[in-house]
């Protein structure tokens, strides 16, 4: 089998969601010499763009979306002693996120943590109800690239601007970007609170993700 | 209780026994455990037996007492009271765009709600004012409340601060502890948190209502697919066992605490994960939740007229219907959301809010049925007037055209057609808004009174200005 066309095996695999068939594929690639990097990067992440582009369009629900995106993280994970030797595997960039404080859903955030770590993101959860300084801590030890914030009650919204104040004050909101989301959260609140990013759904947030890393 | 209804209840036992139910609450864990209940962590697994004892204490009906007593009503068997819609954080405007809600939507709301004579109660977050600090929002809210209208006071699930400084305020309006407890003056929804879930937000407002013998409306929303499983079966059954949960904790608190039964579970958007009210999923729940508060006994809450149209429009129209009428039909005895909600609970709508009064009108006569007497079964008439004759004429028809069908406000009947219907309907919204409006009179609060309200709250912290809009 040539490589393009074992690639778009992959891809295949991801987009129909068959976690046997990609695991197979995946191992039996291994055992033929394919370069691993290769099959993340041209065939996994390929496929769960492609999958993103379908969620977009409606043609595909969002259990699927988020099956798909479990599948590619799992596979991901088992091809990790191979890639850890690869100079060239990098992850895209550290991505913190939160729901803020006060808030207890996490579903959504869940999500978005999921897509984005599928997506080749590495993703640090601080968990629901975390508060601001929190955050600011985890800022300051990890420097992350992006800072994702979550709230799914219009009263616990007002804890995402207190975060961007609390990063203000402490002089460290311009070392990163801040993506805002949630059911309440508008493309207006994201841009009245000062954050950079808006993510409307999880698949939207790696888009958005993307764009502020300068990758899209 | 029917075969169906059993086996809800059946499921709704075994889910509290096995899966238990989690209350993010010290407080609320060690009164579970001085009450037998079995708690680990944080979860607490009740028998079945356990918690219908507990529902068992709970009031079948109770009387809800406003400032001015024309309004006072009760919750429970068949009776049915309307509310307007609750919490949304903007307001849509007829062109369809959207904009943050502020204090002085509020404001106009409840004039519009103390003027329509659907509504005995008013208040609660008729809006969430985006100008208001979340500290102190809902007592700004009730002060309000308080100046604009005398109707039944609804209340807000709040922290701790907040709802004891609402219950200051109501305290301050209508008497102690003990005068509070013999006639109820405030009632609020407290959320589940889906699955199987409460949090302190929710366990802190839970237990300072029910101290204070304050009604709450236990409410899960459970989501099919996402916050609960994706048949409807098991989410109701989820959903039941919340309620019944919470309602078990209310009687713990204090024995006799009148309390609802509430359910807003419905299914969710698979395409994007939204919450979604305007579905059949969400009437068969408001149904069968409806049908099993009854079996036990208990006054219910759920339905309304919301919709997840993004715009006053064709779809808002008939997800609104069918909402509502079913709400009614199954004498759902308190509906929330029953006007001006719109985009699956995040909008208001002053255009939606006057429609919805026309649909309430309509559940209502539906709801009223078809008298039958030997006077409305006219059989004399029929005999007078005879085979092939006509009735526009009868003296029975002239006395009773005024009464006997029900007449539009807004919407357009007859054979009048104008170069737009759309824009006629739409103006006949904005005329019945502006009278509602230009017939509001501001009820009496004695001066004591409200100097005493802003007094409190500006040693609260209030900014003055927020409380003379």
């Amino acid at each position: 089998m040539e490589t393009e066309e074992y690639l778009n095996r992959v891809i295949d695999a991801v987009v129909r969601m068959d976690k046997k068939d990609l695991a197979d594929l995946v191992s039996k690639g291994i055992a033929q010499g394919i370069d691993p990097l290769l099959i993340v990067n041209e065939g996994l992440t390929l496929g769960l763009r492609k999958v993103g582009v379908l969620f977009a369009d409606e043609a595909i629900f969002l259990p699927e979306l988020v099956l798909a995106g479990q599948m590619v993280t799992e596979v991901m994970e088992s091809l990790k002693p191979q890639l850890s030797g690869d100079k060239n595997y990098k992850k895209k960039g550290l991505f913190l996120i939160a729901t803020v404080k006060g808030d207890v859903h996490e579903i959504g955030k869940n999500l978005v943590a999921l897509l984005l770590s599928a997506s080749g993101y590495e993703v640090v959860d601080l968990g629901k109800s975390v508060p601001a300084e929190t955050i600011l801590e985890k800022v300051n030890e990890l420097s992350p690239q992006i800072l994702g914030l979550s709230a799914l009650l219009s009263t616990t919204m007002p804890a995402q601007r207190e975060v961007i104040q609390t990063l203000e004050e402490a002089g460290v909101r311009e070392k990163v970007k801040i993506i805002v989301g949630g059911a309440p959260v508008t493309r207006d609140w994201a841009r009245e609170i000062g954050a950079d990013g808006y993510a409307e759904d999880a698949s939207t947030a790696v888009d958005d993700a993307d764009r502020l890393m300068g990758l899209s | 209780m029917n075969d169906d209804l059993k086996k809800i209840h059946d499921a709704s036992m075994r889910i509290l026994e096995k899966s238990g139910m989690i209350f993010h609450h010290p407080g609320i864990l060690k009164l579970l455990e001085q009450k037998g209940i079995k708690v680990s962590g944080e979860t607490a697994f009740f028998t079945r037996e356990q918690v219908m004892e507990w529902v068992s204490k709970a009031p079948r009906r109770f009387r809800l007492f406003a400032r001015n007593p024309k309004y006072d009503f009760v919750l429970g068997d068949n009776h049915i009271e309307f509310a307007p819609g609750y919490g949304a954080p903007n307001i849509l405007e007829r062109d369809g765009s959207k904009r943050s809600a502020v204090l002085s939507d509020h404001v106009q709301f409840l004039k519009l709600v103390h003027q329509s004579d659907k509504f005995k109660v008013n208040g609660g977050i008729l809006v969430e004012p985006s100008d208001l600090d979340p500290q102190y929002n809902y007592p700004v809210m009730l002060y309000y409340n308080l100046t604009h209208s005398d109707k039944f006071i609804f209340g807000m699930e709040g922290k701790a601060d907040q709802v004891n400084m609402t219950m200051d305020m109501i305290g301050a309006v209508f008497g102690d502890r003990n005068e509070l407890i013999k006639q109820p003056r405030i009632m609020t929804i407290v959320n589940t948190l889906s699955p199987l879930r409460m949090d302190q937000t929710a366990l802190d407002t839970m237990l300072i209502y029910a101290s204070n013998g304050q009604p709450v409306i236990i409410t899960p929303a459970a989501m099919a697919g996402f916050t609960g499983p994706i048949t409807l079966a098991g989410l109701i059954a989820l959903s039941n066992a919340e309620t019944l949960a919470g309602i078990a904790v209310t009687q713990m608190i204090r024995k006799g605490t009148p309390v609802v039964y509430g359910c807003q579970s419905t299914a969710a958007d698979m395409r994007s994960g939204a919450y979604v009210v305007g579905n059949p999923e969400h009437v068969l729940c408001l149904s069968y939740a409806a049908k099993l508060a009854k079996a036990y006994g208990l006054p219910c809450r759920g339905g309304g007229a919301p919709s997840d149209a993004k715009q006053l429009s064709v779809q808002s129209g008939y997800e609104s219907m069918m909402i509502l009428l079913t709400s009614c039909r199954e004498n759902i005895n308190y509906i929330i959301h029953s006007a001006g909600i719109i985009d699956s609970f995040s909008a208001m709508s002053f255009d939606k809010f006057i429609v919805d009064l026309e649909i309430i009108d309509m559940v209502e006569r539906i709801g009223k049925g078809v008298r039958i007497d030997d006077e409305t079964l006219a059989v004399d008439i029929i005999r007078e007037i005879g085979p092939g004759g006509q009735y526009m004429t009868s003296e029975h028809t002239v006395k009773l055209c005024r009464q006997e069908p029900w007449n539009p406000e807004i919407g357009l009947k007859g054979m009048k057609v104008s170069k737009d219907p759309n824009s006629d309907i739409l103006d006949n919204i904005l005329k019945k808004k502006e009278k509602m409006l230009s017939a509001y009179q501001q009820p009496h609060l004695p001066q004591s009174i409200a100097s005493a309200l802003t007094d409190y709250l500006q040693s609260k912290g209030v900014d003055k200005s927020l409380l003379f809009l």
